[in-house]
């Protein structure tokens, strides 16, 4: 559930970074082009032809960039503040950071922003200037007031010249020449009513005009009898010369032309006058066009300088963000137990350092972990290898954990007990009185034990003070039912935090052995006390009689003979008791060498020709090493007690003696072999509390016998190396006899 | 105010071995304009001429497509209109007077004779109106801004069927 989701956070982390960099993309591309269009429309003041032609759609695409910007930034700022109010993750540190850069991108843009207006708006306006403007109007009205006076006088004149033209009758081109002396005039032409040239002659060599705007001049001059003109010289765009032309009418019903061209330098000066003129007009008629114009680009400028502020704010704020907000997924990662390595940021400046540093401290608590989970299972599993059981009890006497020393000591999976009280299960009820007692006593011990020398005889450690040992019994003997309970020693510690941890062992072999050891050391000691007047007691008993034979009555006699042999026999049987007790307490010096197990049982065999004994030999046993002397006593004394066993409810015993090869898998999984002997019968089995102490001394089930015969046997198995189990055979539930099993290692 | 620019007439004939244009449009400006024209600034015509015949095939194709242009400024100094076109240059004394000789066009040769077929049927268009994009900038945008500044004719559309004509 978790990981889904953080997978499709993810994914959506992803797409929004690829959704992110086609913005990007498209935002580069759109400033670049606004870029290029501001540019262009400010290089439009140099009057470039191509400009001219597409200038209005580059004001009009300029307008729609700019209203896409105004848009783009609208976009991004609305999404920013919805996110802010989704508290999506890492909003305001980029919308902070973004605010930053664009208050410092923006703020200096809008004061040169409004500056340049105000000095746009004002420069505008100082253009214009009354004074100049009614200069520029009296240099027109000059000009014109000029090329009036200059007509007028050129029609005076030229009136002379047309009575002069009329007295000589001048028809052709030749007669009209000569008038060119009379006056200045460029040429001389008569024309007819419909304005066709009759004749003409150009005074100097200049080239004549072809204009045709006389023709205007025609009606008034029929009305007044003379009309003069300013002619406009030039191709459609640009004035060359103006040319007085004045028209009069002949008597002849005949126009006489006379057209003059007006000295170069005047038409210079009124060429620049007019041009002035028109400029100044244009510009003041294109004032607002011109505020537009600059105030637009200037707009477009300002926006795209904002545009590109908050752009930059965005993605510089995320980038200055990103290692942030890295950081921070990381930290959440980590809480969370996730310590893999996160994504690190290629650059060398201190945020980079910063991610790389938090993967170092990751992987360093990756390791840590990592080993302490080591040891943790080192511990655990030298915990599990304990032979002593090792139980954590919490404060209520409920198991926090067991090993596997402590399944088996108290012959219970305690698996199912965790968080429960021992109590929970029935059989360890004791068990738990007896360790809350104890530690319920020691806490009041503590409580009074103050000075050294009290301590000193306490029962527990000295060192620790919340520490007892004892000893005790894993099931209650007071009860009825209960015959045999394991011992245990164990020892109880209190933890820090109000724990208890109880260390136990199974000592019930230990005492055992003690016991054996005590018991074979009494024996010498009895054997050798008893031995000594034994001899002395049958020496004087034998004296007695044969000093008293002969000088007593028959009578006397049969009474002397009758008690000193019963004296006699009674010591030797004491002897030889005593001797049994000496051999089994004395340190036998067995002689080891190797023996084929199959045919020392053959042997014994010999002597129980006439029992039923099933013998089951395993042909395959190799040779092991021992004493063939004591071995044969094993067999001995175990056939001996079987066949007691089995003669005490059987008439007819039904003893099997069986030999086997027994292979197991040993370390380094070499196979390794052991020889196993086992005797069964058909007898009554072992009671339980036989079953726990039946190779201790003395502990027997017959009526008669020393208790020594599995005692001696477990000695030399144990002298052997090798190991004995007492097993009684199971038959629906029912005892049906007892095995006895050796299982030999030694093998030659 | 009827501003704006009308067709009165229009023919479109052959005319020795031209196709030859004659029509005659009613031109008249909004006062901002003629202020401005008043003010020295030049103005521009354009005549937009296009005949073209339909292909079922393909898009129209375009046989005929010319443009007439036509300057219209004011000499302060002469207190004179010039209108020139075509290196022809005429002069008027009043707005009006230059406004009827805009809308005069007059034997305008658009094409050879050779170009359209016999018997073919041609769609043709022809429009006039006021050329912005010479005007100075500034004016530019204001001509975006206002509407007044859009002085056009509508497209007169006719359609053409030259036929085998037996002269010489």
């Amino acid at each position: 559930m978790n990981s889904l989701a953080t997978m499709r956070v993810e994914s959506l982390i992803v797409g929004k970074q690829q959704m992110r960099k086609e913005i990007i993309l498209f935002v580069t591309l759109v400033s670049l082009l606004a870029i290029l269009l501001v540019s262009l429309l400010v290089g439009m003041s140099e009057d470039a032809k191509f400009f001219s032609q597409y200038f209005v759609w580059l004001y009009g695409i300029n307008l729609v960039v700019g209203a896409v910007l105004l848009l783009v930034i609208i976009v991004l700022v609305v999404t920013l503040t919805i996110r802010w109010r989704q508290r999506y993750f890492g909003t305001r540190l980029i919308a902070k950071l973004a605010m930053i850069f664009g208050l410092v991108g923006v703020l200096p843009g809008a004061i040169l922003y409004s500056v340049s207006l105000q000095f746009v708006g004002r420069s505008i306006d100082t253009w214009f200037n009354v004074n100049v403007e009614s200069a520029l109007e009296a240099g027109l009205n000059l000009g014109r007031y000029s090329f009036e006076v200059g007509q007028e006088d050129f029609l005076e004149r030229g009136l002379a010249l047309s009575i002069l033209a009329h007295k000589k009758n001048a028809r052709n081109s030749e007669e009209l020449s000569k008038l060119c002396t009379v006056m200045p005039v460029d040429s001389v032409e008569l024309i007819n009513q419909d304005g066709k040239v009759l004749a003409s002659h150009f005074c100097n060599s200049t080239e004549p005009s072809q204009s045709r705007q006389y023709l205007e001049l025609i009606p008034i001059t029929r009305q007044i009898g003379r009309g003069v003109m300013l002619e406009t010289l030039g191709n459609a765009s640009q004035i060359e010369s103006y040319q007085y032309t004045a028209l009069y009418l002949l008597p002849t019903k005949t126009f006489l032309k006379l057209t003059r061209h007006l000295p170069p330098l005047i038409v210079e000066e009124a060429k620049t006058v007019q041009q002035a003129y028109s400029d100044y007009q244009e510009k003041t008629l294109s004032r607002q066009g011109l505020r537009k114009m600059y105030i637009g680009s200037l707009t477009l400028t300002m926006f795209l300088a904002l545009f590109v502020a908050i752009l930059l704010a965005l993605i510089l704020g995320r980038q200055l963000a990103q290692p942030l907000l890295m950081l921070l997924k990381g930290t959440q990662a980590v809480a969370q137990g996730d310590l893999s390595p996160k994504p690190e940021i290629n650059t060398k400046d201190e945020l980079g350092m910063l991610t790389r540093q938090f993967n170092n401290m990751t992987k360093q608590i990756s390791e840590a972990r990592q080993s302490l989970q080591e040891a943790k299972e080192f511990s655990e599993s030298v915990l599990a290898n304990l032979t002593a059981g090792v139980c954590v009890l919490d404060s209520n006497y409920c198991l926090v954990v067991a090993n596997d020393g402590a399944n088996r000591i108290l012959e219970r999976d305690l698996s199912d007990l965790i968080g429960k009280p021992l109590s929970f299960a029935p059989e360890l009820r004791f068990f738990e009185e007896t360790i809350r007692e104890s530690f319920k006593s020691n806490m009041v011990s503590v409580g009074e034990v103050e000075t050294d020398s009290e301590r000193v005889h306490s029962d527990r450690i000295p060192d620790a003070k919340s520490s007892w040992q004892r000893q005790i019994a894993l099931y209650d003997l007071t009860q009825t039912d209960v015959e045999l309970s394991p011992l245990l020693l164990a020892r109880g510690t209190e933890l820090l935090g109000k724990q208890f941890i109880i260390v136990f062992d199974d000592i019930t072999d230990v005492i055992a052995a003690q016991r054996s050891q005590a018991w074979g050391e009494v024996a010498q000691r009895l054997a050798h006390e008893i031995k000594n007047p034994l001899t002395p007691i049958q020496l004087s008993a034998d004296r007695i009689y044969q000093k008293l034979t002969g000088k007593l009555t028959p009578e006397q006699e049969e009474i002397i003979f009758k008690g000193t042999n019963t004296i006699i026999a009674q010591v030797q049987a004491m002897k030889s008791m005593v001797n049994n007790f000496r051999d089994f307490a004395k340190q036998s010096k067995s002689k080891m060498q190797a023996l084929d197990l199959n045919k020392l049982i053959l042997e014994v065999m010999g002597l129980y020709e006439d029992h039923h004994i099933t013998l089951d030999l395993d042909p395959k046993c190799p040779l092991l090493i021992g004493d063939p002397t004591q071995l044969r006593q094993v067999i001995h004394n175990i056939l001996q007690n079987a066949l007691d066993a089995a003669n005490e409810i059987h008439s007819d015993p039904d003893i099997q003696i069986r030999t086997e090869l027994v292979s197991y898998e040993g370390l380094k999984n070499k196979s390794e072999n052991v020889v196993r002997l086992s005797v069964a019968d058909n007898g009554p089995g072992f009671s339980p509390r036989i079953l726990s102490r039946a190779f201790e001394p003395y502990i027997t089930s017959k009526m008669k016998g020393t208790g020594l015969g599995l005692a001696v046997v477990k000695k030399i198995v144990d002298e052997h190396g090798a190991r004995i189990e007492l097993k009684n055979r199971m038959k629906d539930q029912l005892i049906s006899g007892a095995r006895i099993s050796i299982l030999f290692e030694n093998l030659a | 105010m009827a501003e704006g620019i009308k067709l009165r007439q229009f023919s479109f004939e052959p005319v020795e071995k031209s196709w030859t244009i004659s029509a005659s449009y009613t031109v008249e400006l909004p006062a901002e304009l003629v202020e401005a024209i008043k003010k020295g600034i030049p103005f521009y015509f354009v005549t937009e001429l296009q005949i073209t015949r339909g292909r079922w095939y393909w898009f129209e194709e375009k046989l005929i497509q010319t443009n007439k242009n036509i300057r219209l400024s004011y000499q302060p100094l002469t207190q004179q209109y010039r209108i020139s076109t075509e290196g022809f240059t005429y002069s008027a004394n009043s707005i009006s007077e230059a406004l009827i000789q805009i809308g005069a066009i007059g034997g305008w040769q658009v094409a050879d004779l050779a170009i359209l077929e016999n018997g073919q049927t041609y769609q043709g268009a022809m429009r006039m109106r006021l050329d912005l994009t010479k005007l100075p900038k500034p004016f530019q945008i204001n001509a975006l801004n206002t509407r007044d500044w859009t002085v056009l004719s509508d497209w007169h559309q006719f359609t053409i069927t030259p036929k085998a004509r037996a002269t010489k």
